[in-house]
């Protein structure tokens, strides 16, 4: 993919849902529509921003959907913030969507009539809302901002104010798509579908203006994935809050809604949805991408070098369309998966946080991604891309089908494959014989190393000089409890030796020692090293016993040197 | 040649066949510029995206032009290569006001160049950057840098800034066009 555009310091603040490319003017060359977190809604036509237009409210999803069947109608832009759904039409503030009230609980109702009516004063209601609260009701918003106040004047304040103010308990948006209605085209009428966060999911007919159907889930929705035609039969794949993925479909009647059985559970938070024909692509917060069937079978899932942002569907029309999947992960990286085969990856300067694939100006197959500074990046497919890469993966390697270069029986070959077929237990018998010999030979020659002491100095790193000539001269200083060993180790030979460690081997019931082991670096030849070495006696009675010196050798677990030390009685601590 | 044919050809009584194909980007302004390229009797006024492709045929500057006018649609875009072998120059129209997709027509060009049949034949090619009286269009030279021309340096090619609706700058494209190919053809005929 090539880049065409990059705007470094575009100052975006959006994620995927509130980044649309439509075709807002009916020229059939598309522009780049962004509702910006600081309130703002962009418009970019080519590589300049055309419209810039300020937001009422911080937008949590923005849509685009066209209310007339008619040939050249003009899109309406539907941008969801708090508890409403702005719709533009031309780019200016056409219509207001006011999400239907919750419900109040009666308890919290009556508690509120009986305050402003002044049947109970300030303190009284106080408690009883607290006490509802800790019985498991479901309070409104005005109570829970009265139980949060501490002070009683601050409370009385607060009942005064609600006073001839209705009391009315709104639900805000968190998740907002289209849904087509009665045909699946680009510019065919649809319906928005909206989340709401007392766990519904609302679908409004195609002018914005009133809810035609909807449906309660158990947890708040967070993400929706739709498919199908509302007239007709639709399903909307709705990841929640509380980690389960529901489906909701069409009833039996119009207008009825009914959420199926099948729910995902999944392992850990989902982050990003999205659905190709029958099946639905999710990514976690722990890092993987996994598909599952409608029906909810799991089908695959792979894990991500990093943990993925954001997650979008690619259609790459062609002579023939694919609907591909694209990823945006933690690492800066953009992958491109069509089904569990990896098509093309490109790396991006900045992390991406929000993205969309569609037609660009008049350009099919291009994508604008978000960086997490705030970049804008365009960028089209190259016509020529290939995205049969994957799929060569999937199948038997290449090598498998070249042979291998078998050498020609020769003459000779084929007498010996004779004979040993003749001869085969003579030749066993013979070849077994030799091995066990072999063995033989092997194990009395090491026993012979042992006993003569020449294995240190083999390995012993002793270089020119071959066999090492290293003296340790012991001797016990002290009385006891402790006792100083001095150790003087002299090297005889001619080449200088490194890195040997020297230990102190002890009756650990008669003796302690708080360093049974020292390092010596170097031992050059004919310099004798003293070594004091602690040892306290620990034995109740004082009686002594034998200690090994022994100077070890890092190459070789034979030592070079050892001395027996007999040690003596010891004086008792007192 | 028979000595016949070489008398009616330097009577002008027998023209020479020429094929050319018109290929770009979609919505650059093949077939409107196609239209101007005609003589104004057979000009038809109404525009609509093409579709696959349309051949058009008229004698003008002496020589009988086959007109390939293809559909600049991506999905239509692999149509171009089939009609490389058959013809002796190539028209490639640039929308010079859409700078942003000066690349992708950059990217279909240097296709065209390295395609098998273009690269051993050097036929003449004529650029038009399309669009020139809409405000802000790119001059033919920042075109020209956008795609890269100087680096075609083993055939002929030509750029002009047109407008494709009144007409400017297209006869010039053209008769430069005609020019080389009889060039060609003559220099096809001395071998």
């Amino acid at each position: 993919m090539t880049t065409i555009w990059h705007d470094p310091v575009a100052s975006i603040k959006a994620h995927s849902s509130c980044v649309r490319l439509v075709d807002l003017n009916g020229d059939r060359s598309n522009i780049l529509l962004v509702a910006d977190d600081n309130k703002k809604m962009r418009v970019y036509k080519g590589t300049s921003v055309v419209a810039e237009h300020q937001l009422l409210d911080h937008p949590v999803s923005m849509c685009v959907f066209y209310t007339s069947g008619s040939s050249n109608s003009m899109p309406a832009v539907g941008i969801a913030g708090g508890s409403y759904v702005f719709i533009y039409r031309h780019l200016r503030p056409y219509f207001k969507f006011s999400l239907p009230c919750v419900e109040i609980d009666p308890q919290d109702e009556s508690i509120w009539q009986e305050m402003t009516s002044e049947q109970v004063n300030c303190e009284a209601g106080y408690q009883m809302l607290s006490q509802a609260r800790d019985g498991g009701a479901k309070l409104s918003s005005w109570s829970l901002d009265f139980l949060s106040l501490e002070k009683e004047e601050q409370r009385q304040a607060y009942v005064q104010a609600k006073k001839g103010v209705e009391h009315k308990q709104h639900t805000v948006v968190t998740c907002m798509e289209t849904m087509k209605k009665d045909h699946d085209a680009e510019d065919a009428v649809s319906s928005l579908v909206i989340g709401t966060e007392n766990n519904q999911v609302l679908i409004l007919d195609p002018s914005g203006s009133k809810v035609i159907c909807q449906a309660l889930l158990p947890s708040t929705p967070a993400m929706m994935a739709i498919t199908g035609l509302y007239d007709v039969e639709w399903r909307i794949v709705v990841a929640c809050r509380d980690g389960k993925i529901y489906t909701i479909k069409n009833g039996e009647s119009r207008g009825n809604a009914v959420v199926t059985g099948t729910v995902i559970e999944l392992e850990t938070q989902p982050n990003t949805l999205a659905r190709i024909e029958k099946y639905i692509y999710l990514t976690t917060m722990d890092g993987s991408l996994s598909c599952y069937h409608i029906k909810g079978r799991k089908v695959f899932s792979l894990s991500l070098p990093a943990p993925a942002t954001c997650l979008g569907v690619a259609k790459i029309s062609r002579s023939r369309t694919l609907e591909a999947l694209i990823v945006s992960l933690g690492n800066g990286e953009v992958r491109l998966y069509n089904g569990k085969h990896l098509i093309h990856s490109l790396q991006m300067d900045d992390v991406v946080v929000a993205m969309r694939w569609g037609q660009f100006g008049r350009e099919q197959n291009s994508c604008a991604f978000i960086g997490r500074s705030g970049s804008l990046t365009l960028k089209m497919m190259s016509r020529h891309a290939n995205l049969e890469k994957g799929d060569a993966i999937s199948g038997p390697p290449a090598e498998q089908d070249i042979p291998l270069k078998v050498p020609k029986k020769t003459k000779l070959f084929v007498e010996q494959s004779e004979r040993e077929v003749l001869n085969a237990t003579h030749m066993h018998r013979v070849f077994q014989r030799d091995l066990v010999k072999l063995r033989l030979t092997t194990a009395r020659s090491y026993v012979k190393v042992i006993t003569s002491g020449e294995g240190g100095g083999g390995g012993g790193g002793g270089g020119g000089g071959g066999v090492t000539n290293v003296r340790l001269n012991v001797s016990v200083v002290g009385l006891g409890p402790i006792f100083n060993l001095k150790v003087e180790v002299t090297n005889g030979g001619v080449a200088s030796l490194r890195d040997l460690p020297l230990s102190v081997i002890y009756n650990t019931s008669v003796y302690r020692s708080d360093r049974p082991a020292v390092d010596i670096p170097l031992l050059l030849s004919n310099v004798t090293v003293t070594v004091v070495l602690k040892l306290k006696n620990v034995h109740p009675e004082g009686a002594g016993e034998n200690v090994r010196v022994v100077l070890g050798n890092k190459k070789s677990s034979v030592p070079l040197a050892a001395a027996l030390i007999t040690m003596p009685m010891s004086e008792l601590e007192e | 040649m028979g000595f016949f044919k070489k008398i009616q050809k330097a009577f002008g009584m027998l023209r020479q066949e020429v094929r050319i194909l018109v290929i770009g980007l979609d919505n650059s302004g093949k077939t409107t510029l196609i239209n101007h390229i005609k003589p104004s009797s057979s000009s038809t006024f109404e525009v609509t995206p093409t579709v696959g492709y349309n051949v058009e045929e008229f004698s003008k500057n002496n020589l009988n032009f086959t007109v390939f006018d293809m559909s600049g649609e991506g999905r239509y875009r692999n149509l171009w290569e089939h009609y490389y072998e058959s013809v002796q120059a190539i028209i490639y129209v640039i929308d010079s006001t859409d700078s942003l997709r000066l690349c992708v027509s950059s990217d279909e060009l240097s296709t065209l160049l390295s395609h098998p049949s273009l690269s051993s034949r050097s036929l003449p090619l004529l650029f038009f950057s399309n669009k020139m009286d809409v405000p802000g269009a790119l001059s033919p030279v920042e075109v020209m840098k956008g795609m890269e021309l100087e680096e075609i340096k083993d055939r002929p090619w030509h750029i002009t800034a047109s407008n494709a609706i009144t007409g400017a700058g297209v006869e010039e494209g053209v008769a430069w066009l005609s020019e080389k190919i009889i060039e060609n053809q003559e220099r096809g005929g001395h071998k």
